[in-house]
């Protein structure tokens, strides 16, 4: 069974059609690319998986589960979470923070227990925070932990994003565009943790515009244009895949 | 390191045995007054600040300190209720409609739900004036709102509320645990959560939080506490008119956390207490001059707000550690916002 399954994804914005009628599957333990030209509807695909929209058509399975039009925090619930392509943190709190807040659905904290301060409260904060610092150390984060998130270089930032996402406990994450903006070494470091979060079992399914990325990570890459699927194999076919050349093409003459 | 451990638990103990005595050396009555409102704004400005937390502007908050003292002079006068029972109903009064109106309200964003609040203040506003006449009295509200029954707390002298002084330690004693609460939840992971809604709530929900959760929560519980206060002020003030809870009012608990600071809790009280009293102040040098007192207090307000948001929107509670932070010659990038180290 899929990990995710989506099955005729449908989502118009007024009369422009964002996703149209997408059928995709993401195995489980997979790194699953999905590219396209700007506007493709790559992000749309994340909002609708996420329970940002609901479809205007088509269906979201995950884990077999219709969760179609289901809340985000539901679908996070369920394992099920994502980054932003326009970096997205809580600024004004400290790195530290931000994952802490990443560990909400686990936290086992009930508002009575966070009013009074029990020693139960007590011992739970300790250990998050013990494993706020471990993903900040797999991140490379550790030492800035006490920093304030709008303080962060952008890579850092974008590594934040990441930390908070890992918090939640993912099975499938879901990354958009997570080396926008690095320059090549933090590109590097970033995918070496692309990597390891797949070891770790969890499934990925990336949105990025940088080549050498997707081809380099990805064993299953799905390309969409204008809303469609395209074409969908491995980095060599995809390569090679007339339309796929024409797409990115005819989207870069319209642009210039 | 020990020394700035201790130094904020003991000015508060100061604080505290300072807010304890003072009726002993303040004997005037105008003055035990005012401190007494400035308690119960207090406990009203702390509320708009934990709805703040999670991102909301409430222009409603009036409206609950309303609703809280007519629960409680009815259930007193017509019902005949305890004081003490009936002041935690109407509490739980307010929270009720706070739920009830949260739930569809709270989805609104931004000025849209600033204006919804304003709405449903306006509401209130009209229903007590105007509705209900042989119960809540119209215009002229309900009259002859009795004291509150005397109580005996166990090693304490009987308190019975005659003058002043009773009810000066009531609110205080209602102040002290509205305070712990809101410090309590302001450093808990739920007020962690309830900035994270503030901060960016579609990352907050990428998290899991139910973001209406958080905002209702917060909502209903800053609701409790302002119809505790309602119920207060209306046996303290015998009477419970329309006009007591104004929109107005709305505008100046907004004012006292901007101007205090909306960062802590501490803020919100510290603008309540500087705004009053320079209220006060106006109010002596207007009679020492001879002026009518009224439009210039409404000047100045509006004045110092737009001071404050221009130029120190981490309210006054911030001005000590920028004063520092100039003499130091640091750069003033740090706190002021996010300062949730969750303990
Ligand atoms: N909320 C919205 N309302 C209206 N139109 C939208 C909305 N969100 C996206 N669109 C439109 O849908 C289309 C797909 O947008 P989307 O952001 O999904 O593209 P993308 O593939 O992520 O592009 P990029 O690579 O630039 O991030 C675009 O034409 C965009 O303008
Ligand atoms: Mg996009």
């Amino acid at each position: 069974m899929p990990l995710l399954e989506l099955k005729g994804l449908t989502k118009y914005f007024g009369g422009l059609g964002a996703v149209r009628d997408l059928d995709m599957q993401v195995e489980p333990g997979e790194i699953h690319g999905l590219i396209g030209p700007n506007g493709a509807g790559k992000t749309t695909v994340f909002n609708l998986v996420s329970g940002v929209y609901s479809p205007t058509k088509g269906k979201v399975f995950f884990q077999g589960e219709d969760i179609s039009g289901k809340r985000p925090d539901l679908v996070a619930r369920r394992g099920l979470t994502r980054t932003f392509q326009a970096t997205t943190l809580f600024h004004n709190f400290t790195v530290l923070d931000n994952v802490m807040v990443g560990f909400h659905l686990h936290s086992k904290i009930n508002f009575w227990g966070a009013l009074f301060n029990t020693p139960h409260t007590r011992r739970r904060e300790k250990e998050l925070r013990q494993k706020a610092l471990e993903i900040l150390e797999f991140l490379g984060l550790a030492p800035m932990k006490d920093e304030y998130a709008r303080n962060l270089p952008h890579g850092h930032q974008r590594a934040l994003g990441v930390a908070i996402a890992l918090a939640t406990e993912p099975k499938l994450l879901m990354l958009d565009e997570p080396v926008t903006g690095m320059n090549p070494e933090e590109t590097r470091v970033m995918m070496d943790h692309i990597s390891k979060l797949q070891e770790r079992g969890i499934t990925l399914l990336l949105v990025e515009h940088d080549m050498k990325v997707v081809m380099g990570l990805c064993k299953k890459i799905t390309v969409v244009s204008f809303g469609r699927k395209i074409a969908e194999g491995g980095p060599d076919d995809i390569k090679k895949n007339p339309e796929v050349i024409e797409a990115y093409l005819g989207g870069e003459e319209h642009v210039a | 390191m020990l020394k700035k451990k201790w130094t904020k638990p003991l000015g508060l103990l100061v604080l505290a045995l300072l807010l304890v005595f003072l009726p002993v050396y303040v004997t005037s009555a105008y003055y035990v007054h005012i401190l007494i409102y400035i308690f119960v704004l207090a406990i009203l400005a702390v509320g708009v600040r934990l709805v703040y937390t999670t991102g909301m502007v409430t222009f409603a908050h009036a409206a609950f300190y309303a609703i809280g003292a007519y629960t409680s002079a009815t259930l007193v006068m017509r019902f005949g209720w305890s004081f003490w029972v009936a002041i935690f109903a109407a509490g739980v009064m307010s929270a009720i409609v706070a739920l009830a109106i949260g739930y569809p309200v709270l989805r609104i964003k931004g000025v849209y739900f600033f204006l919804v609040s304003f709405a449903f203040g306006m509401v209130v506003f009209t229903f007590f004036s105007n509705y209900l006449v042989n119960v809540f009295g119209g215009p002229n509200g309900i009259i002859s709102v009795p004291h509150p029954n005397s109580i005996s707390i166990p090693g304490l002298p009987t308190l019975d509320f005659v003058g002043k002084i009773p009810y000066y330690y009531l609110a205080l004693v209602i102040l002290a645990l509205t305070l712990l609460v809101m410090y309590r939840l302001d450093r808990s992971r739920f007020g962690l959560v309830c900035k994270s809604v503030r901060e960016a709530d579609n990352l907050a929900e990428t998290a899991g939080v139910n973001i209406m959760q958080y905002k209702v929560s917060a909502f209903v519980i800053a609701c409790f506490f302002a119809g505790v206060a309602g119920a207060f002020i209306a046996h303290y003030y015998s009477s419970a008119t329309p006009d007591t809870f104004g929109f107005h009012l709305s505008v100046s608990l907004l004012v006292f956390m901007l101007v205090g600071g909306s960062g802590s809790v501490a803020g919100p009280v510290i603008g309540v207490a500087v705004l009053e009293f320079l209220a006060v102040l106006f109010v002596n040098v207007d009679k020492a001059l001879g002026i009518p007192p009224g439009p210039p207090e409404v000047l100045l307000y509006g004045v110092i707000l737009i001071i404050f948001i221009l130029f120190f929107p981490g309210g006054l509670v911030s001005l000590p550690g920028k004063v520092v932070a100039l003499f130091k010659g640091q750069p003033k990038t740090k706190k002021e916002v996010g300062q949730n180290a969750v303990t």
